[in-house]
């Protein structure tokens, strides 16, 4: 039985955390693992945010120079997923500041209230019609909603991390945290029957 | 209705519960309440369905390019940062500050404001005639100084010298000159030059910063080929110095320590320092010479300096150059016009060949003033500083700045003997073979090169210095993507015009649009693991990649060898899988029968599958690590069979012995993509870009018909083969099976069938972002038309049969070949030296150094003995196998041998499709 346990903890994967506890002691190879491992929900994130297209490549970059600058800061005793998307929150939010900034020297609307650039909005591919427009409609509503409650929703439903870690990543309350994926999800249910509507009309 | 108060209130608190939690909540009267409340059950019921959606919704992905630069990012190399470590050096920098103010105000106020800068060599702040104590910093400020922008001793702080190979120089100091006879002026001086660079750090940080973060962007500038250039471009010595030996250092060429020999002490070490550091440019970014029609040209301009200065100061700048003092190096300004310089005849004709060093002034309008020959070819220089004159730059607030450009001028080679053969048969009309320009030929688009992937990881893994194969890409193609639809198609020769019987290449261009979709339907997908006790671990890997990326709505499940279906989809969790994986690693299953695995796997997917999704949405992912020998052809059959019945193949080769044209092959019958995992770490990118691929698709079943006019003749399609007659009907069939499941899903009107008049090759897939090309070699007897593609597809974009078509007629002209003409032959080059540069990577395995060092110098005499025009793209290939032959030429140990093979074949795949875009 010790055999088959131990066959069984070879089966699961390096966990991230000691991935990044082996970078930090030189080897070279567990950050590419990391970077692997992360790869899309980092990227994911950053377009979701309404990182704008021409940027996003950089800022990904920037977000795992970060993780190699600061992987010192870590405490390898707690989860990495909050700590990295800590990260990541702080990279986006300065990100956006500057765009704001920017846009207002600029006098360019404002990014926090245009409608983000997302990723092409070009149809699905050989997926049913329907299948595509409920693609469509779930991300412009993900798009369209105000930045704290977009990063809740992102990492809570997404991103699966639980609020209180929400909380530490964003330095928010709880209780703030909790509103937020509250009106998210009760405004996508929302857009939904809106979406469902339309649909149902187009078909009669 | 005495309670509809209680109920509203209580709707409210339930629906906030599933809103929050996005489920149904736990407590017994939520539940209670949902059992009696149609309203609030409805809403649950939404709730539910958006987080449905929420987990399917597809994660976009970065693009694997974007990831090999950030691991070759030189901020990676450095160890880890401290935070003990950067409070540190904080407190270092505020007490840096805190002590400068203090001299400052000690020594600095109401004197004149009249100064100038002045560096030693050592970094020093030289004031010139004044107290000698004063005129000295102490160590910590020469330390400072000597790392503008890095506070603090600490090695780990200041960039290695890998950092500034990559980028600009930032160790050369600013230098300039003037003796300073008062105190104020040194005092405001000294202060004067540690802003001076500190803002000169920012800037080169943020250059250097741009330049890492914008790595892909140069990379796509580079591949489009136009006037990125100069700046960026390596010099022409390096190649001619490559071809034979290693390349001689700077102080190993008599020519070069003449040429500063002649120059004065401080002038010829700041040379060399500079020189050497473009060295380690040119290693480290492997960017590439430029060459100019008959001769090759290239400009190089590294050496900058970007400076306030007065004329006064101008004047003296030479002089101070004299004295040993060094440049400080910025980035090249942007450069808005540039003039090639002409080789001049009476060079040409003499063969005089060199490199000429100009020191060029360019004002605040970005116009070059002065154009100073630092080191000369007495019969180059006035060309080349008649094309630098004519250079325009970017306006700027900075009253002058000065650069230094090196212009390589190089003999047009004698088209030798391999260019000649290579001409002569590019010519040849007369005994050639003519193919039938009828019936079906094979598809050459393979979307994605796993074999590239693989070497790519085992090359960087390797930590080897050099890395010639990063210079290799393919050759930039360049169609329009389409307007409208999914596909653009286009046709080209390699001649503008004929005027009699004439040998052609013809070339058919594919290119699809950049957009696709992201959603990733639920997946049916059936997994025969078929691995052997050594390859366990990577097996562990790709099963629990999988199960990681399992989402809801997806049926996996598991099949092994003489066991059959070991994991059903409802337990497609870790126990049960890491169990059954046990029960593999202890059994001898190879002896076991994986057709029979296969055929199970086929027949339960095909159970599964659900007609409604789309195409894709089921697969057999084949996992081997053994060579498949004579199951192979039963095995194609089969994998053939389920591609026809909506179901691909897809195929996966653990560790080294599998036979990668098998898997290939495999592969190609079953319409699917394979796929080699050679490092544990793999799996997760293959299971998501096979989970993902069905969405990246954008057209399906394109079949390419090219007709040929009545009396081209047809001698071959390059890369291709004519299919048999059995081959011939399995294209029909998958392309008929493809027809009828998207007249059925989708509603695009099935349309196949009917075979056609010309060549037709049936694609199944063709992704988002590529393009594809298709080359024969043709004989026409006269002008007129020449050749029409068709090709039909279903457009997966719109939900519809699409057809785009080209046509190709050459007028009666002489004309030389213009861009597309020349694109086409060297698309063909691309596909030759693909080939050769494989062909030495068998022989260096094979042990035949000589005959692979042979095989490389004879393509790049081929690519130098054509002669091309400017174009920057051979050069680099040109260097690129300079550098091969460079480096095997000496003597190696065996390791790198090994590698070198690897980088050859890394370097051959890149020359056909770049890794970044592979899938």
């Amino acid at each position: 039985m010790e055999g088959l346990a131990q066959m069984q903890l070879e089966a699961v994967p390096e966990p991230s955390e000691r991935l990044l506890v082996a970078h930090r002691q030189g080897d070279r190879d567990a950050f590419s693992q990391l970077i692997e491992r992360y790869r899309r929900p980092v990227f994911g994130y950053l377009v979701r945010c309404g990182v704008a297209e021409g940027d996003r490549d950089d800022l990904f970059q920037e977000i795992f120079i970060k993780i190699h600058r600061r992987a010192d800061q870590y405490d390898d005793a707690r989860p990495l997923h909050p700590w990295l998307f800590t990260v990541v929150a702080n990279t986006v939010r300065t990100y956006q500041r500057k765009q704001r900034l920017r846009s207002f020297f600029l006098w360019e609307p404002a990014g926090a209230d245009v409608e983000p650039e997302f990723e092409d909005h070009s149809p699905d591919v050989e997926a049913i019609a329907s299948s595509r427009q409920t693609e469509a409609w779930l991300e412009r509503a993900i798009q369209a909603l105000p930045m704290p409650q977009r990063e809740v929703l992102i990492l809570a439903t997404i991103e699966n991390v639980p609020l209180k870690d929400i909380a530490s990543i964003l330095e928010m309350p709880l209780n703030t945290v909790k509103t937020h994926v509250r009106r998210a999800r009760l405004r996508l249910v929302a857009c939904r029957e809106r979406y469902e509507r339309r649909t149902r009309v187009s078909h009669a | 209705m005495p309670d509809m108060p209680d109920m509203t209130e209580k709707c409210s608190e339930v629906r906030e519960a599933i809103a929050l939690e996005g489920k149904a909540p736990a407590s017994e009267d939520c539940l209670e309440h949902l059992g009696e409340c149609t309203e609030c059950a409805r809403f649950l019921k939404s709730v539910l369905a958006v987080e449905t959606e929420l987990g399917t919704l597809a994660t976009p992905d970065v693009d694997d390019a974007i990831v090999d630069t950030l691991l070759a990012r030189p901020e990676l190399s450095t160890k880890t940062s401290s935070h003990k470590l950067q409070w540190a050096m904080g407190l270092a920098a505020a007490a840096t500050i805190v002590f400068l103010a203090a001299r400052v105000t000690l020594i600095g106020h109401d004197q004149p404001r009249e100064f100038e800068v002045a560096v030693a060599q050592n970094g020093a702040v030289v004031g010139g005639e004044g107290r000698p104590e004063e005129n000295e910093l102490s160590s910590e400020e020469t330390e400072s100084l000597q790392a503008p922008g890095y506070v603090g001793n600490d090695p780990e702080n200041r960039p290695g010298p890998q950092y500034r190979g990559q980028t600009t120089s930032r160790d050369d100091v600013i230098a300039s000159e003037k003796s300073l006879n008062d105190e104020a002026a040194r005092a405001e001086l000294s202060l004067r030059a540690r802003e001076l660079q500190r803002s000169y750090s920012v800037s080169t940080e943020e250059g250097n910063e741009r330049e890492n973060n914008n790595a892909p962007l140069k990379k796509d500038e580079g591949l489009l080929g136009s006037d990125v250039g100069a700046g960026r471009t390596a010099f022409g010595d390096r190649l001619e110095g490559a071809a034979s030996a290693p390349e001689p250092s700077l102080e190993d060429s008599p020519k070069r320590a003449s040429q500063f020999a002649a120059l004065p002490d401080g002038l010829a070490e700041q040379e060399q320092r500079k020189l050497r550091a473009l060295e380690e440019a040119v290693t480290v970014t492997g960017e590439s010479p430029s060459i100019d029609s008959g001769a090759r040209v290239s400009e190089d301009l590294v050496l900058d300096k970007a400076q306030i200065v007065t004329d006064d100061f101008r004047s003296r700048l030479v002089r101070q150059d004299a004295d040993g003092a060094f440049y400080q190096r910025t980035l090249e300004p942007d450069k808005l016009v540039h003039v090639d310089a002409v080789y001049p005849e009476s060079a040409k004709a003499k063969r005089v060949s060199g490199i000429v060093t100009l020191r060029v002034l360019i004002d605040s309008n970005g116009i070059v003033t002065r154009a100073t020959v630092v080191d000369s070819v007495e019969e180059l220089d006035q060309a080349a500083i008649h094309a630098v004159l004519q250079w325009k730059y970017a306006a700027s607030e900075i009253e002058e700045r000065s650069v230094t450009v090196r212009i390589a001028f190089d003999a047009p080679a004698a088209p030798d003997d391999d260019a000649r053969l290579f001409l002569e048969e590019r010519d040849r009309i007369d005994n050639l073979h003519f193919r039938d320009p009828r019936g079906y030929w094979a598809n050459t688009y393979l979307p994605g090169d796993p074999r590239a992937r693989f070497l790519a990881m085992r090359l960087r893994n390797a930590g080897q210095p050099i890395a010639p194969h990063l210079s290799a890409r393919p050759v930039v193609q360049p169609f329009d993507p389409p307007s409208r639809g999914a596909l653009s198609v286009t046709l080209h020769a390699d001649h503008r015009g004929v005027s009699g019987p004439a040998r052609l290449l013809l070339q058919v261009g594919v290119k699809a649009t950049d957009n696709y979709g992201r959603r990733r339907p639920p997946m049916n997908v059936g997994i025969v693991l078929d691995a052997d006790p050594d390859n366990i671990a990577a097996a562990r890997a790709l099963g629990d990649s999988l199960r990681r990326a399992k989402a809801l709505g997806d049926r996996f499940r598991l099949f092994v060898p003489g066991k059959g279906e070991v994991v059903p989809p409802e337990s497609f969790r870790h126990g049960p899988l890491a169990v059954a994986l046990d029960e593999l690693e202890g059994s001898s299953h190879l002896e076991s029968d994986l057709e029979s695995a296969v055929r199970l796997a086929v027949e339960r997917v095909h159970a599964g599958d659900d007609p409604t999704m789309p195409l894709g949405s089921s697969l057999v992912l084949v996992v081997t690590s053994r060579k498949l020998g004579g199951e192979l052809e039963a095995l194609s059959r089969l994998a053939h069979q389920s591609a026809i019945g909506g179901v691909p193949v897809s195929v996966v080769g653990l560790g080294a012995s599998v036979d990668r044209d098998e898997l290939e092959r495999l592969a190609l019958s079953g319409q699917g993509r394979r796929y080699f995992l050679e490092q544990t770490a793999d799996a997760t990118g293959i299971v998501d870009r096979e989970l993902a691929s069905s969405s990246r698709v954008v057209a399906r079943a394109l079949r390419l018909r090219i007709k040929l006019a009545a009396d081209v003749r047809l001698v071959d399609v390059i890369g291709s083969e004519s299919l048999s007659e059995r081959q011939a009907d399995r294209a029909r069939e998958a392309e008929k099976s493809i027809d009828l499941r998207l007249s059925r899903n989708l509603g695009i009107e099935a349309d196949r069938g009917e075979d056609e008049d010309g060549i037709q090759i049936i694609i199944p897939s063709f992704y988002a972002g590529d393009s594809h090309t298709i080359l024969l070699d043709v004989v026409a007897t006269r002008p007129g038309a020449i050749a029409e593609v068709t090709a039909r597809y279903k457009d997966l974009s719109e939900l519809r049969n699409t057809v785009a078509k080209a046509s190709l007629s050459l007028s009666r002209s002489e004309a030389a070949p213009g861009p597309l003409e020349t694109n086409v032959l060297k698309n063909y080059l691309s596909f030759r030296l693909s080939q050769e540069l494989e062909s030495a990577a068998d022989e260096l395995d094979r042990g035949d150094r000589d005959a692979a060092v042979k095989r490389l110098r004879d393509a790049r005499h081929l690519l130098v003995g054509l002669g091309f025009g400017n174009d920057q793209e051979l050069a680099r290939d040109i260097a690129m196998l300079s550098e091969y032959v460079g480096v095997l030429s000496s003597s190696l140990e065996p390791a790198l041998i090994a590698y070198l093979a690897d980088s050859l074949r890394y370097a051959g795949a890149s020359k056909r499709r770049l890794p970044a875009a592979l899938t």
